[in-house]
This record gives structure tokens, C-alpha cells and sequence, in this order.
């Protein structure tokens, strides 16, 4: 009987020394074994029922080979209606094609399959909130910062030089608001901050705006190089604090700014 | 397992109220059968655009986005579907007519249980996967989420220009939809709201197998409901079905309109024109609006398919059926379309493409040049990237060379007004679009094309599946030539 450390240790053997790839495929073999032992009875309980029913079963497959093959010729009608001439051509390129179609569906699923057992060790049945998936490890971090040092129902004045709508999502009921630059507005983001969008800063927002957001709290989040002030880097306490812990390096230095303020605190 | 009760039950209530919506549109005769092909899948792609619709009339007069509400909703589809069944319960299944053929039967049965497993496979990838894409978190689950969380349809989030949301316009279908679920589970886990996209998969093919097999014989419309099944972008491509973006719900509800356009005109050509069903016409505008109120795609798209249907009707059969049909199919457009049409003008335009408000002759000619790179890049992507999208464009292709006479036959040349007619307003679009060009049409032409890819198997099935009711062909498929 194969053991989940066992499946794990196979999977080890055979990958590379990356710790997330090590991660992903010990979870991955894990999920396999158990998808292994589920599927297991059932094909045994339906092989035993086609062996068992083998003249049927072979009957069957006989008729549906037939009809396939009916379903698949292609004749030109002619206008009696009564003579009907097969046209090898198209029929050959029907099957081709439906050929091809159904090697390609194949390997789609066996793809498929494999990416979501590559996913399971990260996404398993734990919720998005949980998770926080398909977003950069910075966005992951400022998000689990916002959840602790805000209350649920605040109000989030943030500017940014990214599109905040994976904060926004998970943050809520929170709700966060944020002015976007007229420049940025229809400036699609690339991964890895490949792309630096325009950005306010806070400075460029001026109090009747901010008093119409009626926030609670403003967040200044700056990754690019264009927006991050070196010497801002250890302005929010709270902040550095908060990652320290979380990366387990007390002399870390972020390096990104997060600065989060309640509004009432704010400074001339 | 409290979770997956309550899911069923929503799956449940919204086909019921479906079916009870969908049967005056299917009934051809007092004793037509109740539960075909057909009329579950339409009762599945009605059930869940109608839950959505009738949550935003509600919430449009002020009613709350709330429980009580989701499972009004559920418990009225079980009232209306289970008195529609009562009502039909003579007539429940569809007794086949049609000449005995242990072949054709056997692979039907056999493509019925494939269609199962998909469907199975499908649904089990879904529930692996929470939303985990930008477009299905940025711009539709967040406002389910806001939805849920507001408990109303004027948010004051999702109303103001500066809260974080893609495209604060967008149509609400799905984030309804959405919401739905999570009012019936009382709990916000957008894996479980994605059920809904496995079982639109289910009504489109389901509705794809039903027409067709109305026209062509059964086998051949099984086998060409299997191809659609496993069109790779639709599924199991990360962005089709799989997925909670709303490119495969808009492609489904588009695909079933299309379908009943077409065969409002295959039915013309084969019958006298007073025996066309205005019911088709009504199922057409019912699921186009669904489309339209799915992803605005579904206006372009509805412009495309009202002006093919009517001027090939028109042209072709000379009658004045062809005014009513598309008459009667913008007309219910019109009606349940228009209060989400009104209710838009009033949300924010922050982050909108706005097609439509930039569209003028001079920018066109303007942005002429970005045909030279848009032209080469949507041909590249209907013909290379067959691999990764599928082989539907070289099929209909090929369909469409092996037998060019039946292409020039109204319902087929209905099909090719409706691609090119889709895939210019895609070049059109990224003329218009604000953003750059090739970054707005290379992240988003597959998904569109993925939007219009049942049409392209329905052109083939067309081309090559033989009529039906013909016992003259003991084979599914026929070609060129034929009632020339």
C-alpha cells in the first residue's frame, strides 16, 4: 500500500531544489495518490461489471462503432432526394478533423488534470480569502496588514501606482476607494511591475476630495520605482512591524512603501 | 454537505423556473413532450438570466438584495416548474419517433454519457478552483461580493466613481447570479458561486444537441454537441467555462440565440414561411438579452444577428414574416434589456472603454492603421493558435469549401454574416478602444473569439448533417449539392 509520505518522497526524488516547486509537487503527488485511491474502486467495480457483461458491452461498442461511422459519412443529396452519392473527400476531412479534435480534447484534459493537481497543494478547498490567489506576494502582504489594522467596516482613501481591485475584493467589507490617474485609466498592468502606471500621490489630493470619501483610513501603497522614497520606506511603525513578524526578519527594511494613517491623524 | 444541498436546490429552482418560462416558448402541439434536449438546456440558460433579472427589477424598485430573497426566488421556481410538470406529466419525456436504428441509438447513448462526464469533469474542476483570475475578481465577483454585502442594487460602493471595481458598468447578470448563491448560503466563498458556469456549459449543449436534432438527424447533431462539448477554450481552458468570467456565459447565451435565429431560417427554406415559430424568435431575444445583459459584447452582437436575420429573411423569402420575426426578437430585447440599459446611465463611467459614445466616422478613419497589425493578429488567432483555442475555425472552414452550395443557402449565409459581422466589431472595437491596441486586443481577442466558437460547429453541423426526418440517408451526414 502506498503512503502519503511515500508518494511524497517519490515526487521529491524527481524535482529540482526549489522550495516552491518542492512544495507543489509533494502536494501534487499526495493529491494524486488520493484521486488514485478513489478512482480505484470504482474502475475496479466498472471493469468487473464490463467483464461480466462482456457480450453486451462488445454489442454495444459494435453499434456505436457503426454509428459513429454513419454519423460521420458525408453524402451529396441530390435533388429527388433518392440518390445519394458518398463524397469520400469530405468525409475524410470530417474524420480528420474530428480525429485531431479528439486527440486535442484529450490532451487538453490530461493538461487540465495535471494543473489542478499541480494547484491543489496551495488552493486545496480553502476559500479565495484564505489563499489570496493569483496576485504578487506585496499585494498578499499589504492586504493581511489592512485586514489586522483595520476594522471591517472602514473606509480606505488609497493611492496607488497599481490597480487595487484584488485589495478591494478581499478587503471587504471593507470598501477602499481610489482616484485613478487620468493617464493610468485605460493602461492595461503587466506582472511584475513591467509597467509603471501614473499615480496621485497624497499630496496632489486636495481636502474637499478627501472629505467627500469620508474615510477612515488613508493608505499611501507605492511599488514602482518612480513613487518609492527611500526614506519613507520605515515611516508606518505599525507596518514594518507587521512584516517583520510575518517574514520573521527583525531587522528587515520593506521595499515598498506602505504607509497606513487614520484620517483624523493626518498632518497639515 | 449542507453546502451541496443547498447548491442543488439552487441548481434546482432556477431550471424549474426556467422550464416554467422556457414551455410556452417550446410547445409546438399540446402533446409535444416536456423534458427534451432542448428544453432543459433552454430552461438552464433562462433559469439562471431570469433569477438574475428578476433580482435586479427587484432591487431596481427598492427591495432588497437579501436571503429572504434567494430563496423566494428558489421556491417560486419550484412552484412554477413543479406545477409545469404536473400539468405535462403525460407528456414528460420525449417518445422517439423516429425510424429504429440500434446504431444511431447506441452512439447517441454513447455520446449522452460522454456529454455526462464532461459535464462531471467540469464541475469537478470548478469546485477545485476558487476565482483566481483578474476579469471574474476585478469586475464581476466584486460586485456580487458588494452586492451580497450591501444587501441592495444602488450600493453606494458600487455607484461612486472612485471605489475599486473594473468597470463599474459592466451588466449585473452574473454578479446576480452570483449573489444568488451566496444569499442562499448565506456566506460569501466565490468557489461555490462558480457552480453556475459548469451548469451554463450543460444548457448550451444541451440546447446545441436540441435544435439541431429539430433539423438534422440525431446522431450527426449528438456528434457535432460532442465537438462543441470539447471545444478546448470553452472547456477545459482556464478561461472558458472553467472560469468566473462571463466570455463562455455570454458565448452560450449568444450561441442558443444564433441557434434559433438559424433555425427560423432553416425552417423557412425547408416549410412555408407561416410555419415558423414566433417562439423561436422569443427564445432568440430572451437569450440574446441575457447575453447583452452578460457582457456588452452581447450588444454588438445583437445589432450583428438583427440586421443578418433581417435582411437575409428579407431578400430571401420575400416576406413579411421577416419583419415580424425580427420585430418580435427586438421587441422582447427591448423589454427586458431596457431597464438595465436605463439603470446603467447612472453608474460611473471610470475605467468604461465606451464603445459606443467614441464611435464616429473620423476617428475610424483615424485608427485605420491598427487594421494592419488587428487583421493579421485575429487570423493569426482563428488559424494558429488552433492547438490552444481549437480547431472549430479550420472546420468551419473546410465545411465551408466542401460543400460552398449549401453555404449560399439563407440559414448558412445568416451564420457567415454573423462571424464576420462578430469578428468586425472586434477590429472595430480596438479602433475605438482608448487603450493600446495590441495590448487591449492581445488580452482579450481569444476570449472573444471563444464567445463566437459554437458558431463556427454550428456552420459545420449544418453544412454536413443530413436533414432530418430524411430515411433516406441511413448516414448522419450530407454535402454540396443537395436540394440545389
Amino acid at each position: 500500500m502506498v503512503s502519503e509520505p511515500m508518494a511524497a518522497d517519490w515526487a521529491l526524488a524527481r524535482t529540482g531544489p526549489d522550495p516552491y516547486a518542492r512544495f507543489e509537487a509533494s502536494g501534487a503527488a499526495i493529491a494524486g495518490l488520493w484521486v488514485a485511491r478513489c478512482l480505484a474502486p470504482s474502475l475496479t467495480v466498472a471493469a468487473f461489471l464490463l467483464l461480466a457483461n462482456i457480450g453486451r458491452v462488445e454489442r454495444f461498442a459494435n453499434r456505436a462503432a457503426r454509428g459513429l461511422r454513419s454519423a460521420t459519412r458525408v453524402h451529396s443529396a441530390v435533388p429527388s432526394q433518392a440518390e445519394i452519392a458518398r463524397r469520400p473527400l469530405a468525409t475524410w476531412a470530417l474524420r480528420s478533423l474530428l480525429l485531431v479534435w479528439m486527440l486535442l480534447a484529450v490532451f487538453h484534459t490530461t493538461a487540465a488534470a495535471r494543473k489542478r493537481l499541480l494547484d491543489w497543494p496551495v488552493f486545496r478547498l480553502r476559500t479565495g480569502e484564505q489563499i489570496l490567489p493569483g496576485m504578487s506576494p506585496s499585494n498578499r502582504e499589504v492586504i493581511r496588514y489592512l485586514q489586522h489594522a483595520t476594522p471591517e467596516d472602514a473606509r480606505i482613501l488609497a493611492v496607488s501606482d497599481q490597480k487595487l481591485f484584488f485589495l478591494s475584493y478581499y478587503l471587504l467589507p471593507r470598501t477602499v476607494f481610489s482616484p485613478t490617474h487620468p493617464e493610468s485609466e485605460f493602461t492595461i498592468p503587466q506582472p511584475n511591475l513591467q509597467r509603471q502606471l501614473t499615480a496621485y500621490r497624497l499630496d496632489d489630493l486636495n481636502e474637499d476630495y478627501i472629505q467627500s470619501i469620508n474615510p477612515d483610513y488613508i493608505l499611501e501603497y507605492f511599488e514602482g520605482d518612480a513613487y518609492v522614497e527611500s526614506e519613507r520606506l520605515l515611516e508606518d511603525e505599525d507596518w514594518v512591524a507587521f512584516l517583520r513578524a510575518k517574514r520573521g526578519d527583525p531587522g528587515l527594511t520593506p521595499e515598498y512603501v506602505v504607509v497606513l494613517r487614520p484620517y483624523r491623524e493626518r498632518g497639515p | 454537505m449542507t453546502t451541496a444541498a443547498i447548491l442543488l436546490l439552487a441548481l434546482a429552482g432556477q431550471w424549474l423556473l426556467g422550464l416554467a418560462a422556457a414551455r410556452p416558448l417550446l410547445r409546438r402541439t399540446p402533446s409535444s413532450p416536456l423534458l427534451t434536449a432542448e428544453s432543459s438546456g433552454l430552461a438552464i440558460l433562462i433559469g439562471v438570466a431570469l433569477t438574475a433579472w428578476l433580482s435586479f427589477i427587484y432591487g431596481l424598485c427598492g427591495g432588497p438584495l437579501n436571503a429572504a430573497l434567494s430563496w423566494t426566488l428558489t421556491l417560486a421556481g419550484f412552484a412554477a416548474g413543479g406545477t409545469v410538470i404536473w400539468r405535462n406529466r403525460r407528456h414528460l419525456l420525449e417518445q422517439d419517433q423516429t425510424p429504429a436504428d440500434a446504431d444511431e441509438k447506441s452512439f447517441i447513448r454513447l455520446c449522452h454519457a460522454v456529454l455526462l462526464i464532461l459535464f462531471l469533469a467540469l464541475l469537478a474542476q470548478t469546485l477545485l478552483t476558487p476565482q483566481h483570475l483578474w476579469d471574474e475578481r476585478a469586475i464581476f465577483a466584486i460586485k456580487s461580493a458588494v452586492l451580497f454585502e450591501d444587501e441592495t442594487l444602488r450600493s453606494p460602493s458600487l455607484t461612486h466613481s472612485d471605489f475599486v471595481q473594473g468597470h463599474p458598468r459592466y451588466p449585473l447578470l452574473i454578479p446576480l447570479a452570483e449573489r444568488h448563491i451566496y444569499g442562499l448560503l448565506d456566506s460569501r466563498d466565490d468557489r461555490w458561486s462558480k457552480v453556475l458556469f459548469p451548469w451554463l456549459y450543460l444548457g448550451l449543449t444541451l440546447s446545441f444537441a436540441g435544435v439541431l436534432q429539430r433539423h438534422v438527424k440525431k446522431s450527426a447533431a449528438w456528434l457535432f454537441t460532442i465537438a462543441l462539448a470539447t471545444v478546448p477554450c470553452l472547456m477545459p481552458h482556464e478561461y472558458g467555462f472553467l472560469s468566473g468570467q462571463a466570455d463562455a456565459p455570454v458565448g452560450s447565451f449568444h450561441a442558443v440565440s444564433v441557434l434559433y435565429l438559424w433555425s427560423i431560417l432553416r425552417r423557412a427554406s425547408n416549410a412555408p414561411v407561416s410555419h415558423v415559430s414566433l417562439g423561436d424568435a422569443l427564445a432568440a431575444g430572451a437569450c440574446a438579452a441575457a447575453a447583452a445583459f452578460t457582457k456588452d459584447e452581447g450588444i454588438a452582437q445583437i445589432m450583428v444577428d438583427a440586421a443578418a436575420l433581417a435582411v437575409i429573411g428579407l431578400v430571401a423569402f420575400r416576406s413579411r414574416a421577416f419583419v415580424i420575426l425580427p420585430a418580435a426578437f427586438l421587441a422582447t430585447i427591448v423589454l427586458t434589456l431596457g431597464p438595465w440599459m436605463w439603470y446603467r446611465q447612472s453608474l460611473p463611467l471610470t475605467n468604461e472603454m465606451n464603445y459606443f459614445g467614441r464611435l464616429s466616422p473620423g476617428l475610424l478613419w483615424q485608427r485605420r492603421d491598427t487594421l494592419n497589425w488587428s487583421v493579421p493578429h485575429v487570423l493569426r488567432r482563428l488559424f494558429l493558435e488552433w492547438r490552444t483555442l481549437g480547431l472549430q475555425w479550420w472546420l468551419m472552414l473546410v465545411a465551408l469549401l466542401t460543400a460552398p452550395r449549401i453555404a449560399m443557402r439563407p440559414p448558412q449565409l445568416f451564420l457567415i454574416a454573423d462571424v464576420i459581422g462578430a469578428l468586425a466589431a472586434l477590429v472595430v472595437a480596438g479602433m475605438l478602444a482608448p487603450a493600446e491596441l495590441q495590448d487591449h486586443l492581445r488580452g482579450s481577442s481569444d476570449r472573444y473569439l471563444m464567445q463566437i466558437a459554437p458558431i463556427a460547429v454550428l456552420f459545420a453541423a449544418a453544412q454536413w448533417a443530413a436533414p432530418m426526418g430524411d430515411s433516406q440517408h441511413r448516414s448522419g451526414v450530407v454535402s454540396a449539392g443537395d436540394n440545389a
